[in-house]
């Protein structure tokens, strides 16, 4: 589904240009669950820039996604790619204040010209525990409900990958492990690939594959955090 | 997509309060260039439809007017002879008069209008609800309802007519029901009977309008040409005045199109600097909606709706204020105009003025809400771009800045008529130059405030060197700018405008040492005849050296009303020397003092293509012969003067009644002495006044400042918008900044300093953009007191008004900036916050 090879992405401050990413490789499949530890600038933001494709292309590298390079694509296919094919689940910041549990789910599927698309997305809240908060602004829900309207809005399309860059930033724990575990099981009902950033090493204990990164190189991930760098080199 | 999801979408990015703020300061933003606009407009064109709405009123169906040439009028007989006319399907006689009517509150110079009851119903829409045997009945005149209350006139009230005292009875004052727009004209109506008494014009009328059978136009109008000719009067079209009250304001109009132009450029800057201050929420708006896969297409869709629903807001308040300020700011001032057409003072709303208010609006919101285009459009939205000019950039500008500049002064010299692009480039040179000029001054006051310390000054320094706000900067920099210059440009004109117009007015005025007129303000151009009076009496005033009869009139030649000037031929001086703009002032001098010779001004000699020396026939009431003797100046006059002695005047013109006396006095003489005893002589005449030529010059410059109020109040109303924009811009920033006062405040750094630096900022910001905007103003006055010269002809006094620059700048700078003080201690008081503070 998802494959990154030899991924390298160097950033400029002013005439210096400092390496983000160095030479990533890694294969995220359908249904598969990985995630990438890293601690705050070690790249999992980079990485995620360029799967979404729109704001850096890669310096070296390829992110392939269905076989299609992320990079090559035309600016409609890329627009319809981020549409169709692929959710980023970010902060709960991004969701539209005012608007309604609905409201702000549905927001891809207007884009994408669904038809009444505000009642195509109350059984995926459902799925996701908001049943009953559908109508309520999103200033009125916890931050672990927003979390949930982020994930409902990422799967919305029915993407077959989806990128999610430090989801439970903003969670307890508590709300974070029932964050994760929806996602989880989401993905895995619907046979989506889905790769994971975070800091967080609770986190990872939902994944079926860690891999950590560290200043732009992956390597295995160690559960003591003291992790060894390895070649990069495709997980099994 | 559909509309309802772009609402939606477009909702919750409304749905913010941060946001919602940015956009209200947005719509005020735009509100004020659309209330500059419309202000402006309403104003020029209130003068224009006030006369035509009279004119309409008047003239109803009919197709033909015979109209008098003097203010003698012509015989009654001409009226059957017309009638008589095979062909002519109705007449309607008037007889017009200049008088004053005088309240227990003041007096009003109006247009007294004498109508054939006879005729009211069958041929003009004016006083349609006037019962015909009441009026031919009446032994009193009507008045506008407004009117009468203005001057608190009772059941009896006075006229004076030229200079004569009589009293008479009001009628029931006229209201909107009964005259329409008139109500809002000076004008008073009487039966034409009672009005030829009042005005000992027996059997004397001033016009008559016609209205032929159908298919019978050729005839008629030939029969009439030549019943005219015999008559000496003219055969004009029915809406003849229209014409001739175009051509009197088309310089005025010129300039007010001019000035309107300018107003449209700084009303649309501050309209798109309004939105500009809002694109980092914009473009975060268009990369969180692409980020969602959203297409241009889409975007777009989002965007046009956020422009619509700002531009109807912005519009809507826009033209709400723009009213208000209409009223408030901008009243028609017919000015000197009133003496020769009955100008109301009503204000005019066309549905013109909005709708050019409203596109300018739109316009600015759709440019402002696309200007992130390269979001909008790249297949990569990159990182929000850090405005650094390059040195390339900075060639680049100063290059483009400086072909704007030479362009600009190429239209000053070549052809000044393109004076509104010549402000167009130079307001282009302003927005290219505006960056390095700016860096500069930040630069000097960087450099300055090492020596005065403080963590304030640094601050701001640094906040205004920042990469990421210097769009934000630059655009509110160039706002003070583009506000400046207009009100230097504005101010300066006007000045150079009203040295020209008292310059001349004291040329005219000097001719003799006093003077009698009829009382009342439409004597002031000395067009009201009235009685001759004892001159040997006044002669024996001491101090009386010379009393000599001055006359003067208007007079149609072609389409222009053109003011005639008469003095007496022993005039100590018959040329305005300032105004004389070909021939030298002793030939000119010697030859109006010889019989035929006559100054014109310069519109009218080109007009009809006369040089010095060279004939011409006066289309007076009995046409003359003359020579042009030199060519002036429209003598502040805008259709044009011309000049002659009163010798000639009495042979062209039938009368040869008075319309002032100058009296020359012997040397070493008081002036006030001998006024004061030429007013004992003249005690019983109380229809009279006696001034010095210093007192009536007083007067004239009170006459132009009047004339020239449209283009104070713009300047007024420019400044207003440009405080209002600028408060609106520099609030939005500050609102913005909010996040970083916070994160500085967790730093520990007191509320104190932060305001200090804001204060600072504002101040260095405004300043260096009203300091640059001055200078380019000034640069404009030049370009647009040239345009004046050349295109209207008024009399100009060329100079660089300094202090306009040094005001406007001032003013712009310091009042925003101390508005501005309390929206900054506001945003200081911000709750101390270490979130990482975005720009």
């Amino acid at each position: 589904m998802l494959e990154i090879r030899d991924l390298a992405k160097h950033h400029k401050l002013g005439r210096v240009a400092v390496p983000a990413l160095d030479g990533v490789t890694l294969r995220v499949a359908r249904g598969q669950f990985v995630a990438l530890y890293g601690p705050s600038g070690s790249g999992k933001t980079t990485l995620v820039n360029l799967i979404v494709g729109l704001r850096i292309a890669p310096d070296r590298g390829s992110v392939k996604v269905d076989g299609r390079d992320v990079a090559a694509m035309s600016r409609k296919e890329g627009d319809e790619y981020r549409l169709h094919h692929l959710g980023v689940i970010g902060h709960p910041g991004i969701l539209q204040p005012g608007a309604t549990a609905v409201g702000a789910a549905s927001v891809r599927l207007r884009m994408g010209d669904v038809r009444h698309a505000d009642r195509a997305i109350v059984p995926l809240l459902q799925r996701l525990g908001l049943g009953d908060r559908l109508h309520h602004k999103v200033e009125q829900l916890s931050m672990g409900e927003r979390q949930r309207v982020v994930i409902a809005l990422a799967l919305s399309t029915g993407p077959q990958l989806v990128v999610a860059d430090e989801p439970t930033g903003s969670l307890d724990t508590e709300n974070s492990r029932k964050v994760l575990a929806l996602l989880r099981d989401l993905c895995r009902e619907r046979h989506v690939a889905l790769l994971l950033a975070t800091h967080d090493p609770e986190a990872v204990e939902f994944a079926d594959e860690v891999l950590e990164l560290r200043d732009g190189r992956l390597g295995a991930y160690a559960a003591d955090r003291s992790p060894v760098l390895a070649e990069s080199s495709p997980p099994d | 997509m559909k509309l309802s999801s772009v609402r939606y979408i477009y909702e919750g990015h409304i749905g913010a309060r941060s946001v919602l703020v940015q956009l209200a300061f947005a719509t005020f933003g735009i509100s004020v260039g659309v209330a500059l606009l419309f202000s402006s407009q309403v104003s020029s064109t209130s003068l224009s439809r006030s006369v035509t709405q009279l004119n309409t009123q008047l003239v109803g169906a009919s197709q033909l007017q015979l109209d008098a040439r003097g203010p003698e009028g012509f015989s009654e007989g001409v009226l059957e002879a017309v009638r008589h006319e095979p062909g002519v399907r109705s007449t309607f006689p008037i007889l017009e008069r200049q008088v004053n009517v005088i309240g227990e509150a003041g007096e009003r110079s109006v247009d007294l209008i004498g109508v054939d009851p006879a005729a009211l119903r069958s041929t003009v829409p004016l006083l349609h609800r006037f019962s015909a045997k009441l009026l031919r009945h009446a032994k009193g005149v009507a008045l506008p309802g407004p009117l009468a209350s203005e001057i608190n006139a009772g059941p009896l009230i006075k006229l004076q007519i030229g200079g004569r005292l009589t009293e008479t009875l009001l009628g029931p004052p006229l209201t909107q029901a009964d005259v329409g727009g008139l109500v809002h004209s000076p004008v008073a109506v009487t039966s034409i009977n009672y009005a030829q008494h009042l005005t000992n014009s027996e059997h004397r009328l001033t016009r008559i309008f016609i209205r032929y059978r159908k298919g019978q136009g050729t005839r008629v109008r030939r029969a009439l040409a030549g019943l005219a000719t015999r008559s000496n009067i003219n055969l004009n079209p029915g809406n003849f005045d229209s014409q001739l009250f175009a051509v009197a304001v088309s310089p005025e109009s010129q300039s007010e199109q001019l000035f309107s132009a300018i107003s449209a450029l700084v009303g649309f800057m501050f309209a798109l600097n309004a939105m500009l201050v809002t694109i980092p929420a914009r473009r975060k708006l268009v990369e969180d909606l692409r980020e969602q896969g959203a297409s241009p297409r889409i975007t777009v869709q989002v965007l046009l709706f956020d422009a619509f629903i700002i531009g109807v807001l912005a519009c809507a308040l826009g033209l709400v204020i723009g009213d208000a300020l209409s009223i408030a700011v901008f009243r028609t001032q017919p000015g000197y105009l009133s003496f020769a057409f009955p100008v109301g003072n009503d204000r005019i709303v066309a549905w013109q003025s909005m709708a050019i208010a409203v596109v300018v609006g739109v316009v600015a919101a759709v440019a402002g809400v696309l200007w992130p285009v390269r979001q909008i459009l790249a297949r990569r939205i990159g990182a929000p771009r850090q405005f650094a000019l390059s040195r390339r950039t900075r060639l680049a500008l100063l290059i483009a800045g400086m072909a704007f500049l030479a362009l600009t002064t190429l239209v000053l010299l070549a052809d000044t008529r393109a004076a509104v692009i010549g402000n167009a480039t130079l307001i282009a040179a302003l927005v290219c130059l505006l960056p390095l000029l700016f860096d500069g001054l930040l630069r000097l006051f960087a450099f300055t405030s090492r020596f005065l310390g403080g963590v304030g000054a640094s601050m701001a320094v640094d906040e205004l060197r920042a990469p990421q706000t210097r769009v934000r900067s630059l655009a509110v920099a160039a706002l003070a700018a583009v506000s400046v210059f207009g009100v230097v440009e504005f101010q300066g004109v006007a000045t150079n405008l009203k040295r020209g117009l008292d310059a001349s007015a004291h040329d005219l005025d000097s001719s003799a040492d006093v003077w009698i007129t009829p009382r009342g303000s439409s004597s002031l151009l000395s067009t009201v005849t009235f009685d001759p009076i004892d001159t040997a009496a006044l002669a024996h005033v001491p101090g009386v050296r010379q009393v000599s009869v001055y006359r003067g009139s208007f007079l149609d030649w072609g389409t222009r009303r053109l003011w005639v000037i008469a003095p007496a031929r022993d005039s100590r001086s018959l040329v305005p020397s300032s105004q004389l703009l070909s021939s030298r002032r002793g030939l000119a001098s010697r030859r109006l003092r010889a019989a035929g010779w006559a100054l014109l001004s310069q519109a009218l000699a080109s007009e009809y293509h006369l040089r010095v020396g060279q004939t011409f026939t006066l289309p007076s009431p009995r046409p003359l012969r003359m020579r042009l003797a030199g060519v002036t100046t429209n003598l502040g006059w805008p259709p044009g003067a011309v000049l002659l002695n009163a010798t000639d005047y009495a042979r062209g013109w039938e009368g040869s009644d008075p319309s002032a006396y100058e009296i020359q006095a012997a040397s070493g003489t008081s002036l006030a002495a001998v006024r004061s005893g030429v007013a004992a002589v003249l005690g019983s005449q109380r229809g009279l006044a006696v001034e010095t030529a210093g007192e009536r010059a007083q007067r004239h410059y009170a006459l132009a400042a009047q004339g020239l109020a449209r283009l104070t109040q713009i300047r007024r109303l420019v400044l207003t918008s440009a405080i209002l924009a600028i408060v609106a811009a520099m609030a939005s920033l500050l609102w913005q900044r909010r996040d970083r006062i916070a994160f500085n405040r967790s730093n520990g750094l007191p509320q104190r300093v932060l305001w200090r630096s804001l204060v600072c900022e504002s101040a260095v910001l405004l300043g260096a953009g009203s300091l640059i905007g001055a200078i380019f103003g000034l640069y404009a006055q030049l370009l647009g007191s040239h345009f004046l010269s050349v295109v209207t002809g008024f009399p100009i006094v060329f100079t660089i008004e300094g202090v306009a620059a040094i005001s406007g700048f001032a003013l712009v700078s310091v009042v925003a900036v101390a508005i501005l003080a309390v929206p900054g201690y506001l945003a200081v008081r911000v709750r101390a916050r270490s979130v990482s503070p975005a720009y």
